[in-house]
């Protein structure tokens, strides 16, 4: 390999094309969801007459639900990238610290007492776990490992609320939170909403992408972060919330949704290498291409248009395992 | 000028003694070697004096300032401790954990400077990496990792230099050729501490030694006053023969055990 390619393995014009790339599969994804879907639409004239039910279709229908696909897929991409650096673990992901059964278990209370919309209260729900992760992490010393053992048992406690929630709640909402707790974008999304959660994943994605030489460091080894020169209580403990803050607005818009975390960072380490600059300005716009085709794929393959949720955990298990197992075959243990 | 002052100092882990009362000052310009038996807290010592651990009681010093209050990254500019293990695993390269070691002099833009890729590319020079800059240290051999180790602390340009055993898994050749670099890098005015069980190698470069023994020091001072057959078998508890050679300041100390002639 040539010495001056590896010599600016991260230079600052390298992570703008990893971006620019990015977006521009985002760009193509955005373009696909406008044009697919499960019905039928005249895309000439819902551009030109604003008017006529295509508008409203693509402008009040598809668009927000793209962009509510391509906001987590990006938030997603960008927790899971940072969390497995920061547990040094490929296999964390951005619900590690029980944010998403935090989030499901605010949720689901809210259905069962009759609310017309949750993605406030799965936000909050979401925050809370953290919240609680980051005590129990504490009390238990403070580690990686104190704070991935608070996490089991934040996930473990917060299901099963929900299993009781959901067992004594009316039949109707029952139906409701388990289409919720598979993770999808049927909801209608308001601009607001789409605004906020906007500003929430570019608000964390810089916060990650300034700590990238620390994540790179850390996913090292805490000692070795520690000995460079990384304050590691202080950055760590920053990432895991701006990570958190991600993985929550992730919940909030779509539920659930598994796997994205684990499978699209694991991609990019293929392509871009294990640099966080790379991953991170690459991920923003690939996780959330991925997600955008994802949901559109799973609208129009079969005759009923199915969750994402779905898709992402019928295809995300197996094809997760295929990477991995690839990437170990050709990389030994050092995948 | 620098001073690295460890003043009386004491660690306890998990309500065991590991260091009591220990005393040492090493300047810039020497090389301070650090030895003992296994166990004896040397390298707890060590990162004691890399503001990595906190001293349960007393002090350690740089240039006066407490160091385990430094900001990190001033710290880890001004003081690189190697440890016994390093970097052996990763997807990171050779010049791409050259480079993330510079960090503690970089500031918030998150890209290397130019300084950083000639620091860099200097230290790959100089440890002989050069070869192997897009090798992952999965992929080199144990002396080539412990010069990747030594070229880590090296790039940062640190005043206070301490390394844990850096010649451990070196062949003779490396061996005296890391002790002559430690030397030399402590003849260009760097404080250079190491922690290391040969002897004779170390003695043969070391401006003052220093022994633990159960956390506490056992002896102190120049290679000379400290490598001496009665002391050393104190402090290791082994026989040790003396062999004086001519030329040599002081005589070598061989930890042999006696010979069996009917073998030879």
């Amino acid at each position: 390999m040539s010495r001056t390619r590896h010599a600016a393995s991260a230079s600052a014009s390298r992570v703008l094309l990893a971006l620019i790339l990015g977006i521009v599969l985002l760009g193509g994804a955005l373009v696909l969801a406008a044009r697919v879907g499960p019905t039928s639409l005249d895309f000439q004239k819902a551009l030109e007459d604003q008017a006529s039910t295509d508008h409203a279709k693509l402008f009040e229908l598809r668009l927000p639900r793209a962009a509510a696909a391509a906001l987590t897929g990006a938030a997603l991409t960008l927790a899971g990238v940072v969390f497995q650096a920061l547990f040094r673990n490929p296999l964390a992901s951005p619900y590690v610290l029980g944010v998403s059964s935090g989030g499901a278990f605010v949720a689901v209370l809210a259905f069962s007492a009759g609310a017309a919309f949750v993605e406030p209260f799965a936000f909050l729900g979401a925050l809370l776990a953290l919240l609680l992760a980051l005590l129990i992490g504490r009390a238990a010393g403070g580690t990686s490992d104190a704070l991935l053992l608070a996490g089991v048992v934040i996930n473990a406690l917060f299901s099963a609320a929900i299993l009781l929630v959901n067992v004594l709640v009316e039949p109707r909402n029952q139906e409701r939170i388990l289409r919720w707790m598979v993770g999808g974008f049927e909801q209608r999304y308001e601009a607001l909403e789409l605004m906020v959660a906007a500003v929430s994943v570019l608000l964390a994605a810089g916060l990650h992408f300034f700590r990238a030489r620390e994540l790179d460091l850390l996913s090292l080894g805490e000692g070795l972060a520690a000995e460079a020169g990384v304050d590691v209580q202080r950055v760590r403990r920053e990432q895991l919330v701006a990570g958190t803050l991600l993985a929550a607005t992730a919940v909030a818009l779509a539920g659930p949704i598994g796997f994205v975390g684990l499978l699209v960072p694991h991609l990019l380490r293929g392509v871009v290498g294990p640099d966080h600059r790379l991953l991170l300005a690459a991920g923003i716009g690939a996780g959330a291409a991925f997600l955008v085709s994802v949901d559109v794929a799973a609208q129009v393959t079969l005759a009923v248009p199915l969750p994402a949720g779905v898709v992402t955990a019928l295809l995300g298990g197996p094809l997760f395992l295929l990477v991995f197992v690839q990437r170990r075959a050709r990389r030994g243990l050092d995948a | 000028m620098t001073e690295l002052r460890v003043a009386d100092v004491g660690f306890d882990r998990d309500g065991r003694t590991v260091l009591a009362g220990v005393e040492c000052v090493a300047r810039s310009g020497t090389l301070t070697v650090i030895a003992g038996p296994n166990g004896a807290g040397k390298s707890t010592l060590l990162k004691l004096c890399a503001g990595l651990l906190r001293p349960s009681t007393g002090e350690v010093l740089l240039d006066g300032a407490q160091l385990a209050s430094l900001p990190s990254r001033e710290r880890a500019r001004r003081v690189a401790h190697l440890a016994q293990s390093g970097v052996t695993t990763g997807p990171f390269t050779v010049r791409e954990l050259l480079l993330q070691q510079r960090y503690a002099h970089q500031g918030f833009w998150p890209f290397a400077t130019q300084q950083d890729e000639i620091a860099c590319e200097g230290m790959l020079r100089e440890a002989e990496l050069g070869k192997l800059a897009d090798r992952k240290p999965s992929e080199l051999s144990g002396g080539e990792r412990q010069r990747l180790a030594l070229a880590l602390a090296m790039v940062r340009d640190p005043e206070v230099l301490l390394l844990d055993e850096p010649a451990a898994a070196l062949d003779v050749a490396h061996q005296v050729t890391t002790f002559r670099r430690l030397r030399d890098l402590a003849d260009r005015g760097k404080t250079v501490v190491v922690v290391s069980h040969d002897l004779n190698l170390a003695a043969a470069v070391a401006d003052a030694m220093l022994i633990l023994v159960a956390g506490r020091v056992a002896v102190a001072g120049t290679p000379a006053e400290v490598l001496r057959q009665d002391v050393l078998e104190r402090c290791f508890g082994v026989e040790f023969t003396e062999w004086k050679l001519a030329g040599l300041p002081f005589p070598l100390q061989l930890p042999l055990p006696p010979f069996r002639a009917a073998r030879h």
